[in-house]
């Protein structure tokens, strides 16, 4: 029975948009932006709701399908009926300053604590001095210091007294005292003491050996007593700064009663201000200038701000996580960190250089992903966090440990200084949004993966299109004008981005998911409009700016017509050649696919039945393609001279193809080919053909039918359609056909023709224009059929091996 | 820029090795700055020392009173020579930050003969109330008090133990007395107060009321040249203590006075500087 070709209105589906009544999409009101992903939608509420370890969600599906989108809205309006978490801060551990103690407190509470924190010290610097200012502190310090200065002056004047009437002196030497002899106040120079009498000299000697001698053992004192005088002086400002100490912490004591942890580090705060406040408190100013004259002297030259007091810095209160405003508005936090390094991921201590050093301290840290969203959700690119080193492996040890801890990466073989803050406890849903080539590679490779990401959401490539879906998706495309702020649709672009969805899906009766691609068309039509003046889009729009992305990336499309077209690259569009087809193959060029005929050759001559795939031999044909080339063999093989070995080689090239080839989407057409070959009959040359072959014969699906239509279409187009063009492919492609308009145009008018083919008989027929040939009742192929000459051709072929084998040479038969 | 700012041109500031020593030379260095004038460093490598170890049976005993060691002078020459060029670097550094032209000198003797003999070859000389000595809480050392005996040039007193603690900086205060010096000492006042911003107060005896106006009436119209106020305040009696009493009054900074102020009283130069526990500018007659 003939092949019917396909009527033109079969070649792409048209969008019927009757049942809905809009004029434009303004009047399509409460769309959904996403559609078609209600297992993936089931999987993610039922993810949410599970709070139990482990049960994180991994989000996996095609880019542009509204992952993001919809999980940030699922979590949103879960995490809003939810409570807000504390709030965390880090505050000075006064026992081991290099662990930074980790504070909880309610929401809201961790600013007023800083606020508070804050105050204290800016009234114990005002507070303080003045105490130590004042006339009581003065005179009881002057008391301790005239104290000493009287037992060591004691000291001296006993000494100097007992010397002075002997004629020695006590004098200063750069290391030490000395005694020497002075006469009128002067040290006796050498030559005068030399000239004294002997004993007078030896007196002298005496003497100075006697008061050195109680000089040395009366200055072992002095280290005692200084030691005495400065524990007497810290005793003293232990005394007065508690006094003013005492009563603010008590009063910060009362407010924060309920918080054992807080008033536990009060206490230690009051203990270290009473220790340290004369270093902290009077430091400053007891380093300055001497002189008041110089002071102003100094001011004069440096108008600048005082450098910052940094020993204050260990009464700070590092709000680490505010949750108290944090300008989320209420409930849970939801947060998306878009670049999940480690150290946005658990936090950092960050470093200041000092002196040459980099230093660190609990003021210093920072939070991370991980403490903003504590509490509540966290949304990461997969893909992202695995190309972060260490990142991922820090999240799983952290989602097991159930608390976050601050650590930089080789901290433990880094030998410098470093913190090891407590770490908080962690509650978190963590969300990973991928692809899912990365979700079954974790799944395969690593096994602590499906331990933490127990829940997979998978989104869908596309949905069915029907009368309902069409209708919601109308209601999309309104939903989504409206969000991305474009210039409304009219029912012709709604149409227009319909259809363009079925023909991204591949499938007239599928509609993309991608709704990515869909709001890109949305953004480039409605500049075309505006282009154009228009405020409401048209199907001319979008239609316009479809060509324009196609025209965009076409570059290597028309560079290859051209090539034909010069006739550099030879393909047939008319007349009849034996052994030679046109086949169709599809190249991907970054986001832009297109078809392209090749010419595909069959040579055949006696052999063994080897099938010499050319592409396979030199290493440019991969599996698949080998695979249909297998088949050809065994069809072959199966359908004819069954009674007899398959005495042919036969050898298939893809003329002029220069780059890999794989897929079995050219088998069909290889086959035709052979066919051809072996008996002798011409195949037509305006006709391409695409389409992968079973063993049976039977033509079966295959991938881009429609680049691959378009392709030949444009190379006969370019040198004037005759009407006989068109192209042979698998009936069960018939179903993806979404043509362009001006294929569409050509078939309705004659002038080019679509063929669906179900059987290698039928394509034959098509190609030769010759009856393929049923077997009769005796076995035999119709007499002059194509299957009759192929046959023929195949005994002969037999027969002469067999005679070229008792010719004993067929040893050599290659 | 006063008439007496712009005389003084060099600075001669005696140095030591002590920690006040440091103090006196950052003042130096601030009031140098503020005249643009040149700084020499003065380092005295005490005589009564190199005699002292010549002596064979001397010792020296450390403060700590833990060794005792025998006096040598090469080592005590070497000693020397590390402390002045410890304090020549320490000057070195600290003009360079302002920018000032600097020298240093090393000399031999007596500190108050080098001192003294330094006012010569100086607008003004700087040094510490007390130099190292036996006892450190002494309120003016031996060879101030010999350099304030010794009415010569300008020589400022300063008081390297005084400790900032609390409080702005207070004025440049003046002991004013009618006459030449009294006009010199009025000059470096103002000249002070100029270079450090500091506001003014003139101390003027009124032991009679018609005294007391002529002196003030005096000082005023100098002021106006000059284009500056000040306060005045009758210091009352006369006398070191009577001074020490206006200068803590008005939270005096500094005390700039005549070598033979009528307000001294029955006391000397040298007693006031031992009383007051800031920096004293002291002028002599015809300096």
């Amino acid at each position: 029975m003939p092949v019917t070709p396909l009527p033109a209105d079969k070649l792409r589906a048209c969008c019927d948009l009757s049942g809905l009544a809009f004029e434009t999409t303004d009047d399509l009101a409460g769309g959904e932006e996403v559609l078609g992903q209600e297992r993936a939608f089931e999987a993610i509420e039922f993810g949410i709701g599970i709070d139990h370890r482990g049960y994180n969600i991994f989000v996996l599906g095609p880019t542009g399908a509204g992952r993001h989108r919809y999980v940030r809205r699922l979590l949103d309006a879960r995490a809003a009926d939810e409570s807000k978490p504390s709030d965390w801060c880090y505050i000075h551990n006064f026992d081991e300053p290099r662990r930074p103690k980790a504070l909880e407190l309610p929401t809201g509470m961790g600013r007023t604590l800083r606020t508070d924190m804050t105050q204290l010290i800016e009234d114990l610097r005002a507070g303080i001095p003045a105490i130590f200012e004042a006339e009581e502190y003065r005179n009881r310090r002057h008391a301790i210091e005239q104290e000493f200065r009287e037992r060591q002056e004691a000291i001296f004047e006993g000494i100097q007294e007992k010397a002075g009437q002997r004629n020695i002196a006590l004098i200063r030497t750069p290391t030490g005292l000395a005694l020497a002899p002075v006469r009128d106040d002067e040290v006796i120079e050498p030559q005068e003491f030399q000239k004294l009498p002997e004993d007078e000299r030896k007196k002298i000697e005496s003497d100075i050996e006697e008061l050195q001698q109680e000089l040395q053992q009366r200055l072992q004192d002095v280290p005692k007593w200084d030691k005495e005088r400065r524990e007497r002086v810290r005793d003293l400002n232990k005394e007065t700064t508690r006094g003013a100490v005492a009563c603010q912490i008590m009063a910060l004591r009362a407010k924060y009663m309920e918080f054992g942890k807080v008033v536990r580090y009060f206490d230690a705060v009051e203990k270290d201000i009473i220790n340290n406040s004369a270093r902290l408190f009077l430091e400053t100013e007891q380093d300055g200038p001497t002189n008041p004259l110089i002071a102003a002297l100094q001011h004069q030259d440096h108008d600048g701000p005082r450098r910052p007091e940094l020993q204050f810095r260990r009464y700070e209160i590092n709000l680490l996580v505010d949750n108290g405003d944090d300008g989320n508005g209420p409930g849970a936090p939801v947060y998306h960190e878009d670049h999940p390094a480690l150290p946005n991921l658990i936090g950092r201590a960050e470093h200041q250089a000092e002196l040459g050093a980099l230093l660190t301290d609990f003021t210093l840290l920072r939070a991370g992903a991980l403490h903003r969203a504590n509490g509540g959700y966290l949304i990461l690119d997969a893909r992202k966090l695995l190309m972060q080193p260490y990142a991922w492996e820090e999240l799983k040890r952290t989602l097991f440990a159930r608390e976050i801890k601050i650590e930089a990466p080789f901290q433990a073989y880094v030998s410098t200084i470093t913190l090891e803050p407590e770490p908080i406890p962690l509650k978190v849903k963590v969300v990973l949004i991928g692809d899912r080539q990365l979700y079954y590679m974790l799944a395969a490779l690593d096994p602590e993966f499906e331990e933490l990401f127990k829940i997979a959401a998978d989104f869908e490539d596309d949905l069915e299109r029907n009368e309902e879906t069409v209708a919601r998706y109308a209601g999309m495309v309104a939903a989504l004008a409206r969000k991305l702020e474009v210039a409304p649709l009219d029912r012709s672009a709604v149409a227009r981005v319909i259809d363009y969805s079925s023909r991204e899906a591949g499938d007239s009766e599928k509609l993309s998911a991608r709704v990515g691609t869909v709001s890109d068309l949305l953004f480039e039509a409605s500049h075309v409009a505006r282009n154009e003046g228009r405020a409401v889009m048209t199907g001319a729009d979008v239609k316009r700016a479809i060509d324009l992305r196609i025209r965009r990336s076409d570059r290597i499309r028309e560079r290859g017509l051209e090539q034909i077209h010069r006739g550099t690259i030879l393909i047939d569009t008319d007349g009849t050649r034996v052994g030679t087809i046109n086949g169709l193959s599809v190249l991907q060029i970054g986001g832009f696919a297109f078809g392209r005929p090749t010419r595909i050759t069959a040579r055949v001559r006696m052999g063994r039945g080897e099938f010499v795939d050319v592409e396979r031999e030199v290493e440019l044909g991969g599996p698949t393609h080998s695979k249909g080339v297998l088949i050809l063999s065994s069809y072959l093989g199966a359908r004819y001279a069954v009674d007899r070995p398959l005495s042919l080689r036969a050898s298939l090239v893809f003329e002029q193809s220069y780059g890999g080839i794989d897929g079995d989407s050219a088998s069909s057409t290889e086959l035709y080919a052979i066919l051809s070959a072996l008996s002798g009959v011409p195949i037509r040359q305006d006709l391409a053909v695409t389409g992968s072959v079973n063993q049976y014969g039977e033509v079966q699906a295959i991938g881009g039918v429609n680049e691959k239509i378009e392709g030949f279409f444009d190379v006969c187009k370019e040198r004037g359609l005759t009407g006989n063009q068109g192209v042979l492919i698998p009936e069960s492609n018939a179903k993806h056909l979404m043509l362009r308009d001006d294929v569409v145009e050509a078939a309705e008018s004659g002038k080019f023709t679509i063929y669906p083919i179900a059987t290698i008989d039928d394509g034959i027929e098509v190609l030769t224009g010759e009856i393929a040939g049923e077997r009769g009742d005796g076995g035999a192929f119709p007499e002059g059929s194509i299957n009759a000459r192929v046959e023929a051709r195949l005994i002969e072929l037999a027969d002469a091996r067999r005679r070229f084998g008792m010719s004993g040479e067929g040893g050599a038969l290659q | 820029m006063t008439t007496m700012s712009r005389d003084i041109r060099r600075i001669v500031v005696a140095l030591d090795d002590s920690a006040e020593s440091r103090s006196v030379l950052e003042e130096a260095v601030a009031l140098a700055a503020g005249m643009k004038a040149e700084l020499a460093g003065l380092f005295v490598e005490d005589a009564t020392l190199l005699n002292a170890a010549q002596l064979s049976f001397i010792r020296q005993v450390s403060l700590s009173g833990q060794t005792v060691e025998a006096m040598d002078s090469t080592s005590l020459e070497r000693s020397l020579r590390g402390q002045a060029e410890t304090i020549r670097a320490a000057l070195q550094r600290a003009a360079g930050r302002h920018n000032l032209v600097w020298s240093f000198r090393v000399a031999r003797g007596k500190a108050s003969v080098q001192i003294l003999e330094a006012v010569a070859e100086a607008d003004l000389v700087i040094m510490g109330k007390t130099t190292p000595a036996v006892t450190r809480y002494h309120r003016i050392g031996k060879t101030a008090r010999i350099v304030a005996s010794a009415p010569r040039g300008r020589i400022l007193f300063s008081e390297p133990r005084l400790r900032k603690v609390l409080g702005e900086t207070g004025p440049i205060t003046v002991a004013y007395g009618q006459g030449p010096t009294g006009d010199h000492v009025l000059d470096m006042a103002v000249a002070l107060a100029r270079v450090s911003a500091s506001p003014l107060v003139i101390l003027f005896p009124s032991d009679t009321p018609d005294d007391g106006d002529g002196i003030r009436k005096a000082a005023e119209e100098r002021l106006i040249r000059e284009g500056i106020k000040a306060r005045f305040r009758n210091c009352g009696e006369r006398g070191a203590a009577a001074l020490v009493h206006a200068m803590s009054a008005q939270r005096g900074s500094l005390l700039v006075i005549a070598q033979d102020s009528p307000l001294l009283g029955e006391n000397t130069v040298a007693d006031l500087i031992e009383a007051l526990d800031s920096p004293v500018l002291v002028v002599a007659a015809g300096a």
